[in-house]
């Protein structure tokens, strides 16, 4: 929480951001090519799924970072809402795009998935749909930014649909231990669930964390863009005088 | 309370004089049923299966096509600011907009239902299940809708942004409203998807009525 309130002020963000940016960019970059050889080569096809496994290494990442996307945006909002903060809505606005790209990346390779392993394109279960309903709400909040020309007024309506639409994150957590799914509930993270072995844990990881270093990468560049948009409005309405006025001699 | 029974009069008046503005939504219904009929080649089997899946359709279209008929005129034309000037809070106006929405736009839809139902040849057991779902929707339904309406209402280019807002919101409702329907078939008024979707309306009501009171003041520059 102090790391937050430190970093609200856009020049100790900026400060953070110079430091910040390159490290992740080039922590994404090392992470997602190292970790796509070790998943698309290294590591052994799993006994159930085959070869198809290896689709896992950029779906389950990317429905990670699509939901992670949307749980920042639906925080950052909240922070704008409630204090009216603009690096608040700066930060909630440019997770956006990536959050949509992801939520849509998800989609394209889990159907892509879905055909070997199901021997289905697409299936109206609960996952799906839900993710679906997701790409939609980022769709939606895109496009209300647009509405009002007053850029604290915009900010404010996104952040209230942000919130609302935060009601759907816990329905795709929790979709495939709600309904019959053709999913597997959680795998990984529960207690007594079965697990990965370790050489399909560990591609698995690098990916993720490889994915979600990109999405940083991109929420602190779209960040510095907006800030430097908003100084460069700024600074245009209080320019210093260019006239000066000369000593008059009568 | 006197105060919502105030801008529901109020309302239930403008709509009476608008010169029918508020059947908009039963033409649309008749039209996109009749279509959907003609599409499905008049096959009586096929349409009995569809018949109410299509319905719920038919009104939440309905419904997305009226979302600029709630709070919009009173945005546009300042009423909103000044009942805040005059002690009415948001949340009342919201309340009330959400209330009177139902009533005016909604509602004459739904008690409709058991007409287009014979479009489809709808056997009587379906359509109670039909209604007594559509009524469970009801104070989701609008509030979603409301929602949508009092965050782009402002500016008069609501439409199509407005159906993108709350299309996903209505989601759940839709396949918990048509899970009820065919629920009923089996269990009766027993079946637990009519709980869900009681439920769903309430929670979509308790979150659209303090989130339609904050875009009403965002609006309203408060």
């Amino acid at each position: 929480m102090r790391f937050i309130s430190y970093l609200a002020n856009p020049a100790r963000f900026l400060r953070f951001s110079r430091f910040a940016t390159p490290v992740s960019g080039w922590l994404a970059l090392g992470l997602l090519s190292l970790g796509l050889v070790y998943a698309l080569l290294l590591s052994p096809p799993a006994i159930e799924h085959g070869e198809a496994v290896r689709m896992m290494y950029v779906h389950v990442p990317a429905a990670w970072c699509a939901m992670a996307a949307y749980a920042a945006i639906a925080a950052a909002s909240f922070v704008s809402f409630v204090w009216r903060h603009n690096l608040a809505d700066s930060v909630a606005r440019s997770l956006a795009l990536p959050g949509a790209a992801f939520t849509f990346l998800a989609l394209v390779t889990g159907s892509l998935w879905g055909r070997p392993a199901w021997g289905t394109w697409w299936q109206w279960d609960g996952r799906m749909t839900s993710v679906l309903v997701l790409l939609f709400i980022y769709i939606g909040y895109m496009a209300v930014w647009n509405i009002a020309s007053d850029r604290r007024q915009a900010s404010q309506i996104a952040a209230i649909l942000a919130m609302v639409g935060a009601l759907n994150l816990p329905i795709i957590k929790f979709s495939v231990n709600w309904w019959n799914t053709l999913h597997q509930p959680a795998t990984i993270s529960e207690p007594g669930a079965p697990g990965l072995p370790p050489e399909l844990l560990t591609p698995l990881l690098m990916m993720t964390l490889g994915y979600t270093a990109l999405l940083i990468w991109f929420a602190l560049r779209g960040t510095e863009a907006e800030l430097a948009e908003l100084k460069q409005n700024r600074s245009t309405q209080s320019k210093p005088a260019s006239v000066t006025l000369e000593e008059m001699t009568p | 309370m006197s105060i919502v029974l105030k801008i529901l009069k109020r309302d239930l008046t403008r709509a009476a004089r608008s010169g029918g503005n508020w059947a908009f939504g039963l033409v649309f219904m008749a039209i996109f049923l009749a279509l959907s009929a003609i599409a499905l080649d008049g096959k009586m089997a096929a349409l009995r299966q569809l018949g109410a899946p299509l319905i719920w359709l038919a009104l939440t279209f309905a419904s997305l096509m009226s979302v600029d008929k709630v709070f919009a005129e009173d945005l546009q034309d300042g009423t909103t600011g000044q009942l805040w000037l005059s002690g009415v809070s948001y949340l009342t106006q919201a309340a009330a907009g959400i209330l009177s929405f139902a009533l005016i736009y909604l509602l004459p839809l739904i008690l409709t239902a058991p007409i287009w139902s014979l479009l489809f040849d709808l056997s009587s057991h379906v359509v109670i299940g039909l209604v007594t779902a559509l009524v469970c929707a009801l104070p989701g339904l609008a509030a979603f809708t409301a929602l949508a309406g009092a965050l782009t209402g402002a500016r008069g280019k609501g439409g199509f942004l407005a159906i993108f807002i709350s299309a996903p919101l209505l989601v759940p409702i839709l396949i918990f409203g048509v899970a009820a329907t065919r629920g009923y078939a089996d269990a009766g008024f027993a079946a637990v998807e009519f709980r869900a979707l009681i439920g769903l309306s309430l929670l979509a009501l308790a979150l659209s009525i303090p989130a339609s009171a904050a875009a009403l003041a965002v609006n309203t520059d408060r």
